[in-house]
C-alpha cells in the first residue's frame, strides 16, 4: 500500500507548487513584488528485507514533502512614473515604514504619498522612516544617497530648497527568511537577522531613484513552464496510483 | 509442496517492490538535489529477489534562482554537514551569527569547520567552493566530498564513507533540480504491472494444474 501513499504525497507537492505559481502570476503587476520558489525534499527511507549476498537491501523511500519556500530577491524591472513620492532602491534593501500601531515593517515598495499633514507614507498610511514632513506646496527632491528635499515657491516667486534629512533604509544578513506579512511589507524575523538601519548607498544597501518604481520580478513565461511541469508531475503520480490499483486488483482476482 | 507458485509470488512481489520504487522517484521529480533510484533483480534459489541497483548519478537540471546563498553541485560530489551527514541540495542561509547553515539549521562544513561571514557582508563562491566575502576576504573552501555506499536517510541527506578528491564544481545562486526521468519511470510503471500481471497467471495456471490432479485422484 505505500506506493499509494507516495504517489499522493507526489501529487499533493505538486499542488504545492501550482498554489505558488497562482500567486507568482497574480502579482506579476504588483510593485516590488518578490516572486516565491518552493523547495522540495524526500522522506524517510524503509528499509526492505535483508541485506544479500551480492549486494545492500533495498531502501524504498515513501515520498516528497514541502521543506520551504525561498523568496527570489532579484531586482525587478524599472517602472517610470511622473509622480514626486514614488522611487525605488537600485540595489539590496528595504525601506523601512512604521504602522500605526509603532510596528516595523520593510518594504521595496516605494509607491508613496503625502498624508494631509504633508508626511511620507505608503498608500496605507504608514509613515517612511525616520519621518519625512514635506511642507505645504513643496516639491519633494530625492537624491541617489537618499538626501531628502523640498523646493518651495516663496510669495515673491523664489524658490528656496529646505533639507528635510536622509531617507532611511535597512539590510538583512539573510532577507529570504523575512516573513511576508501582505500589502507589500515584510516582517524582521529571527532567521533573517537583525536590520542594518543605514542610509541608501551604504552598507550594501542599494541607491534611490525618484520618479521611479521597482515592478514585480515575475517572469511570466518561467512560471508557465514550471505550471506545465507541475502539472505533468501530477498525472504522472496519480498514474502510479493507478498502476498501484491495477496491481492490487490482480492480486485480489487470484482467488477465484 | 509445489515451489512453481512461490516462484510466481517472488516475481509479482519483485514487481510490487519495483512500483514503490517508481512512486518514490516520481514523488520525488520535484526535490531539490534528488537522485533517481536504481532496483535490481537477483535470482536466489529459484526465487526472485528485489536489490538496491544503485542511485542515477548524472547531474540533475541547474535551476537559477539568484539567492547567494544558494548553490549547486556539477559532477559527483556532496556537501558536508556538521551533523554528520551529506547532501547535495545546496538550499543554504545565514543564520543570525552569520553562518552558513541548511534551512534546518545545521552548519555547512568548509575545509575548516563551519563558513562565517561578516554581519552584513556578501560572499561568492567560486566553482572550486572557495568562499570570498565582500569585506573579509578569503573565508574559507566548502568541503565537497565523493561518497562511497552514499545511502539516502530523507530530509535530503545522505549518509556515507565521504572520500576527498572530489572534482565537483560548484555553482552559485542556483539549486540542482531532480535528476528522476520522468519517461523512464513511466516505462518502469508499465513493466512493473505486465511483470505483476504475467505472474498472477502463473500462480494461477498452477493453481488450475493442482485442481485438476485433485479431481484425477478423486
Amino acid at each position: 500500500m505505500r506506493a499509494l501513499y507516495t504517489a499522493a504525497s507526489g501529487m499533493a507537492a505538486n499542488q504545492v507548487k501550482i498554489e505558488n505559481i497562482a500567486n507568482n502570476i497574480a502579482n506579476n503587476g504588483t510593485t516590488g513584488f518578490k516572486k516565491v520558489r518552493e523547495n522540495f525534499e524526500d522522506l524517510v527511507y524503509q528499509q526492505l528485507g535483508s541485506r544479500s549476498a551480492s549486494g545492500d537491501a533495498m531502501q524504498v523511500g515513501s515520498g516528497t514533502r514541502l521543506a520551504g519556500l525561498s523568496r527570489d530577491f532579484k531586482a525587478g524591472d524599472v517602472l517610470q512614473s511622473s509622480s514626486q513620492t514614488d522611487m525605488m532602491l537600485t540595489g539590496p534593501g528595504f525601506f523601512v515604514v512604521e504602522a500605526p500601531s509603532g510596528e516595523t515593517y520593510y518594504t521595496r515598495d516605494g509607491n508613496f504619498r503625502t498624508d494631509l499633514e504633508g508626511n511620507l507614507t505608503t498608500q496605507l498610511g504608514y509613515r517612511v522612516a525616520p519621518g519625512v514632513q514635506v511642507p505645504a506646496g513643496g516639491t519633494l527632491v530625492v537624491t541617489a544617497d537618499g538626501s531628502l528635499s523640498a523646493n518651495v515657491v516663496g510669495s515673491d516667486g523664489s524658490v528656496t530648497s529646505v533639507s528635510l534629512g536622509s531617507l532611511e533604509v535597512a539590510t538583512f544578513q539573510n532577507p529570504e527568511a523575512l516573513e511576508a506579512n501582505g500589502g507589500n511589507l515584510f516582517r524582521a524575523t529571527d532567521a533573517a537577522g537583525e536590520a542594518t538601519r543605514t542610509t541608501p548607498g551604504q552598507d550594501g544597501a542599494g541607491q534611490v531613484q525618484q520618479y521611479a518604481l521597482e515592478g514585480s520580478n515575475v517572469d511570466v513565461a518561467e512560471e508557465l513552464i514550471s505550471m506545465i511541469t507541475a502539472q505533468r508531475g501530477y498525472e504522472l503520480s496519480s498514474k502510479v496510483i493507478q498502476a498501484a490499483d491495477e496491481m492490487l486488483q490482480t492480486a485480489a482476482g487470484l482467488r477465484r | 509442496m509445489s515451489t512453481d507458485i512461490y516462484a510466481a509470488y517472488s516475481g509479482a512481489l519483485a514487481a510490487w517492490r519495483n512500483l514503490e520504487m517508481v512512486s518514490g522517484n516520481i514523488a520525488n521529480a520535484n526535490t531539490t538535489g534528488f537522485r533517481e533510484q536504481r532496483m535490481r533483480f537477483e535470482d536466489t534459489l529459484g526465487a526472485v529477489q528485489a536489490t538496491q541497483g544503485g542511485y542515477k548519478s548524472t547531474d540533475g537540471p541547474l535551476v537559477t534562482d539568484n539567492v547567494d546563498t544558494h548553490f549547486a553541485i556539477r559532477g559527483d560530489g556532496f556537501f558536508a554537514l556538521g551533523d554528520g551527514t551529506f547532501t547535495r541540495d545546496g538550499t543554504f542561509r545565514l543564520d543570525p551569527d552569520g553562518r552558513l547553515t541548511t534551512k534546518d539549521g545545521a552548519p555547512v562544513l568548509g575545509e575548516g569547520g563551519a563558513i562565517t561571514v561578516e554581519r552584513g557582508e556578501r560572499l561568492t563562491v567560486g566553482t572550486d567552493g572557495t568562499v570570498t566575502g565582500s569585506a573579509s576576504g578569503d573565508i574559507g573552501k566548502l568541503r565537497l566530498v565523493t561518497l562511497a555506499g552514499a545511502t539516502p536517510v530523507g530530509e535530503n541527506r545522505w549518509t556515507g564513507a565521504p572520500g576527498a578528491g572530489s572534482v565537483a564544481t560548484v555553482v552559485q545562486g542556483a539549486l540542482e533540480g531532480s535528476n528522476v526521468d520522468p519517461m523512464r519511470c513511466m516505462v518502469e510503471l508499465v513493466e512493473a504491472s505486465r511483470a505483476f500481471e504475467a505472474q498472477q497467471k502463473v500462480m494461477q495456471s498452477s493453481d488450475e494444474a493442482r485442481s485438476r490432479l485433485n479431481q484425477m485422484q478423486g
